[in-house]
């Protein structure tokens, strides 16, 4: 009696809803999405409902999904790369099974990520074809491959598939075996087994509603979360193999969904929707353009030489650039600048430009416009006063400008030209801050734990940076702690030695820490090579010196550098003592960059040498830095014969990471991103020690490749 | 085990409903206006707010919400509407008057409940009073020597608050040097152009006494014509120069020892 009640409940929310659309149904414009759009489905993946479709999101796209389908919910999130791509990963909360029964960690959460490959882009009468993976390392608990069709004919996107694994109504740990990493072998296994269609449509009635409807073929009789261990743990009162639904775009990023799943329950979702743009929802002001006044003028041409480089050192400092350095002979002027307010390094040798041919007097007539990173110039710009209005004014080409003026990785070869010029000034320093301070609430997360499957430690870290001298960083670092879950955590040291499994010692006391206590020092070496030492505490557990020097080649698109830590354990409880039972670790690499595909911005990262627990190996980074956004991952294989434990000997770290510039919630262009990366389990393999400052990776904005590919932006 | 979420179900709906629900719409008012004319004057703001918005922006591209909704309202202002009852903007105009004691004697105006001292060696011409929208602005002219004349602004405004903007310069001058004092309570800029054939130089200053009350001072005096020749990236000749440098050095000082102060 009470499924019927819930049944007829169901259906009547569900037509109420249905018919609190149809006036939108009727009022819809006949349009034709072009290209259709690939909508969110209730799982991280876009799709229909449950079923995959031949849509990608569009490069640099990005979906964040909440779904929920009895007795699954779903959190996800999509990528779409090159238009072509469409990378998901997602958690399943599970809510019919208990993970570790007792211990407060809940329902079970499985975690799935997959790859949608578009092999075939939709023609005039082809359809697009795509091929896609879910669930493909780990427990294959929703293990799925799939090839998928999908055609636009008028306002229909229509789809049609084959699909294995749950695709195909099966269980996928029982089509594999007893073997270790189920999915991966999934993947690889034969495509002679059992096979499904599937399809549905996508009714685009107006640029916010479409309505959705798809056969699924899935059995869930064989579904993990309806049956567990052989046991049934819920029934599954399907009617029909078809799902229905209707998605409703609420703003221009905000969709929701929902659905009436084979005839017999409600499913619903919201997913974000939005490009990954630096220039987010505000849109960042112009800044108004630069104008030397009538008096500044008459300064500057009244000037000798030296009074004319003070001049401009501080009228550039004013301005907002930091680390300005400046010298002027009878015909030239020097400027040297870090770039701390653009993210784009043309618009900072523009607005440098602008300074300069505003403040100059005529005789000047080459600028040697020069951006630093680590106190070190790293781009420099010779250009002759003429060239560069001319340039602006669009009455030469960017070829044309660069056959008679330079723009070269370090800035050697511009400095020796400069100083041979005539009546040379000094070198006038503007002097920035030596002092910075900064409050920062922190929360720090240990995810799936048995004890549970968030444990968060809240934190307040105020960090104070001085900057005594020309290169050099001085970083004190204290953590508050304001709530802490970590001493619930159950996880415990692996080795004799742990390098990093004993973090929980570090993490659960709740007294003050100096995280950080350390002075570090960059200069440049000759051959341009820069070099950074450092001493101190480095993070909460280690504390020592650190050696790194990088040298960029090929305007900035490979690169070269050492480093090393010489390290001891910090004692946990005590914030001034060594750890005294313990040895003195020590890590040597030698770091290589390339940036292999660079209009994509595809960067490839190796790490290759001794990690800290003694463990020789290679760190593979794969990232796309594009749009001042960087997305990537990055695998640690090592040698793992120098441990005892049997689960540090089987570890190979990776993560998967997301750099989102700070500029993004801002209405102006400011530096600076955040970083949020989730890591595999924590073991003792494959670690380093953090710095705080480091030479390699870098940001690629900052090297003259893609100061010569933009440009043109110097004429906006 | 739960047979269905039709809690979360609920929650989801509420708010779904909720956010679509948010939301305010601001009425404006105009004397002798209908709603065919506001529906006009709206689409023309609303398409020259989103020109504008997007112009503010670096890639032109994205609007900025911030630059959209001050110019929506700003165009919405110009246009002669106003999110206040026009009967309630002209009863208060007419109730509130700015009140103000001028003291030639003592070289004093006392104003927004302040002293303000004058410049010694000037005279009162006379006095103007209008109000733009919801702002009353009383001006005073005053005559200095050598053909220099100043004018005093009070300006109050009974509904929004002044914007923290620079000194504003007409487009026939040019700026000669710019300045604040006091974190920008008081902003300032000197300037010159060629008016009528002869060149006028002129310092001007805003002093802001809280979000609604500021004073304004416009000095302006004839500029000496110039001697020899001008350096070619240069407006003014030398003694041209020596003239507006001084010029704006007497009044800069003047105006941080006597209003910044206040």
């Amino acid at each position: 009696m009470r499924k019927l009640i819930q049944s007829r409940v169901t259906r009547c929310v569900f037509i109420l809803i249905f018919f609190f659309f149809l006036p939108h149904l009727c009022l819809g414009d006949s349009f034709s999405p072009s290209p259709p759009l690939a909508l969110g489905s209730l799982q991280c993946y876009t799709g229909l409902l449950n079923m995959p479709t031949a849509r990608v999101l569009g490069d640099w796209r990005v979906i964040v999904n909440y779904g929920n389908d009895d007795p699954y919910s779903y959190y996800g999130v999509a990528l779409g790369l090159f238009d072509r791509i469409e990378v998901h990963g997602q958690f399943t909360e599970v809510n019919t099974i208990e993970a570790f029964p007792g211990q407060g960690y809940g329902h079970y959460k499985d975690r799935s990520a997959g790859v949608r490959v578009v092999l075939l882009k939709e023609r005039d009468w082809l359809p697009q074809i795509a091929a896609g993976v879910f669930d493909v390392t780990g427990t294959a608990l929703f293990g799925q491959r799939y090839v998928v069709a999908s055609k636009l004919i008028h306002n229909f996107d229509i789809s049609f598939g084959l699909g294995q694994g749950i695709l195909a109504g099966r269980f996928v740990p029982d089509i594999i075996g007893n073997k270790r990493d189920k999915a991966f072998a999934y993947l690889l296994s034969s495509p002679r087994q059992t096979t499904r269609p599937f399809g549905g449509v996508q009714w685009f009635i107006s640029p916010r509603l479409t309505l959705v409807g798809e056969y699924s073929s899935i059995d869930y009789k064989n579904m993990f979360g309806f049956i567990h261990n052989g046991v049934v743990v819920k029934e599954d009162h399907s009617r029909i193999p078809f799902n229905f639904g209707i998605k409703y775009k609420i703003f221009p990023f905000l969709n929701a969904k929902l659905a009436y799943i084979r005839g017999c329950r409600l499913a619903f979702g919201v997913n974000l929707n939005f490009p990954l743009e630096p220039e987010g929802f505000l849109g960042w002001k112009k800044e108004a353009p630069y104008v030397a006044y009538e008096r500044l003028k008459w300064k500057a041409y009244l000037a000798d030489n030296d009074k004319l480089a003070s001049l401009i050192a501080k009228e550039v400092k004013e301005d907002g650039f930091k680390d300005v350095r400046v010298a002027c002979s009878d015909s030239a002027v020097w400027v040297e600048a870090a770039n701390n307010k653009y993210w784009s390094s043309v618009r900072a040798i523009s607005r440098l430009c602008s300074i300069l041919d505003g403040v100059c007097p005529p005789r000047i007539q080459t600028f040697y416009v020069n951006l630093k990173v680590d106190s070190q110039v790293l781009q420099s710009l010779k250009c002759s006063r003429e060239d560069l209005r001319a340039f602006i004014e669009s009455r030469i080409d960017k070829k044309t400008f660069f056959l008679y003026n330079s723009l070269s990785l370090y800035g050697d070869n511009h400095l020796k030209e400069f100083l041979n010029g005539r009546d040379l000034s000094r070198f006038h320093r503007e002097r920035d801050d030596w002092f910075r301070f900064k409050i920062e609430p922190k929360v720090r997360t240990f995810l799936n734990n048995r004890r549970g499957f968030f444990k968060n430690k809240v934190l307040i870290q105020t960090s104070v940076d001085l900057y005594p001298l020309e290169g050099m960083l001085i970083r004190g670092q204290i953590e508050h702690t304001l709530y802490n879950q970590f001493k619930d955590v159950a996880f415990y040291s692996l080795e004799k030695e742990p390098t990093r499994t004993d973090i929980v010692l570090y993490e659960r006391n709740s007294a003050p820490r100096i995280s950080q206590m350390a002075v570090d020092q960059v200069f440049s070496l000759p051959w341009d090579i820069l070099f950074r030492a450092s001493a101190g505490y480095f993070e909460t557990g280690y504390a020592g010196l650190g050696f790194e020097s990088f040298r960029y080649f090929h305007n900035g698109l490979l690169g070269l550098g050492l480093e090393s830590e010489i390290v001891k354990k910090r004692d946990p409880d005590d914030n001034f003592k060594m750890e005294p039972h313990t040895s003195t670790l020590y890590t040597a690499f030698l770091n290589c960059y390339a940036n292999v595909w660079p209009s994509k911005g595809i960067e490839v990262g190796l790490k290759v040498g001794r990690f800290l627990a003694g463990d020789k190996g290679v760190r593979v980074d794969i990232r796309r830095s594009f749009k001042y956004f960087t997305i990537g991952a990055w695998y640690t294989k090592t040698d793992t014969s120098v441990f005892s434990s049997p689960k540090n000997r089987e570890a190979s770290y990776k993560a998967v990471y997301i750099k989102v510039p700070f500029a993004v919630f801002k209405d102006k262009e400011v530096r600076g991103r955040f970083t949020y990366m989730i890591t595999s389990f924590t073991r003792d393999q494959g670690q380093t020690v953090e710095q705080i400052r480091s030479l390699y990776p870098m940001d690629p904005w900052e090297t003259p490749y893609y100061t010569r590919q933009d440009f043109e932006e110097m004429r906006k | 085990m739960r047979p269905f979420s039709l809690k979360r179900l609920f929650l989801f709906l509420a708010i779904l409903l909720g956010v679509l629900g948010c939301g305010h719409r601001t009425i404006w008012y105009k004397k002798g206006a209908t709603q065919w004319d506001f529906n006009r004057d709206e689409q023309e703001c609303i398409a020259l707010a989103h020109k504008l918005a997007r112009e503010a922006t670096v890639g032109e591209k994205k609007e900025n919400i911030l630059v959209f909704l001050q110019a929506y309202q700003q165009c919405l202002f110009n246009k002669g509407w106003s999110p206040v009852p026009p009967q309630r903007v002209q009863e208060v105009i007419k109730r509130k008057r700015i009140s103000y004691h001028l003291d030639l004697s003592s070289h004093v105006l006392v104003a927004f409940n302040r002293q303000i001292p004058l410049p010694s060696n000037i005279v009162f011409l006379r006095e103007t009073r209008r109000s733009y929208g919801p702002t009353l602005i009383y001006s005073l002219f005053f005559r200095g020597k050598g053909n220099t004349f100043l004018n005093l602004i009070l300006q109050e405004s009974l509904e929004r608050a002044f914007k923290d903007i620079p000194y504003p310069v007409q487009p026939c001058y040019l700026i000669y040097d710019r300045g604040s004092f006091r974190d920008r309570r008081i902003v300032w800029a000197s300037y010159f152009g060629r008016i009528k054939g002869y060149m006028v130089m002129g310092f001007g200053a805003i002093l802001r006494f809280s979000s609604r009350q500021r004073l304004i001072l416009v000095v302006t005096s004839p500029m000496p014509p110039a001697r020899g020749k001008k350096p070619a990236y240069l407006h003014l000749a030398e003694n041209q120069m020596r003239a507006i440098e001084s010029f704006t050095a007497r009044w800069s000082k003047w105006v941080k020892k006597n209003l910044s102060s206040l």
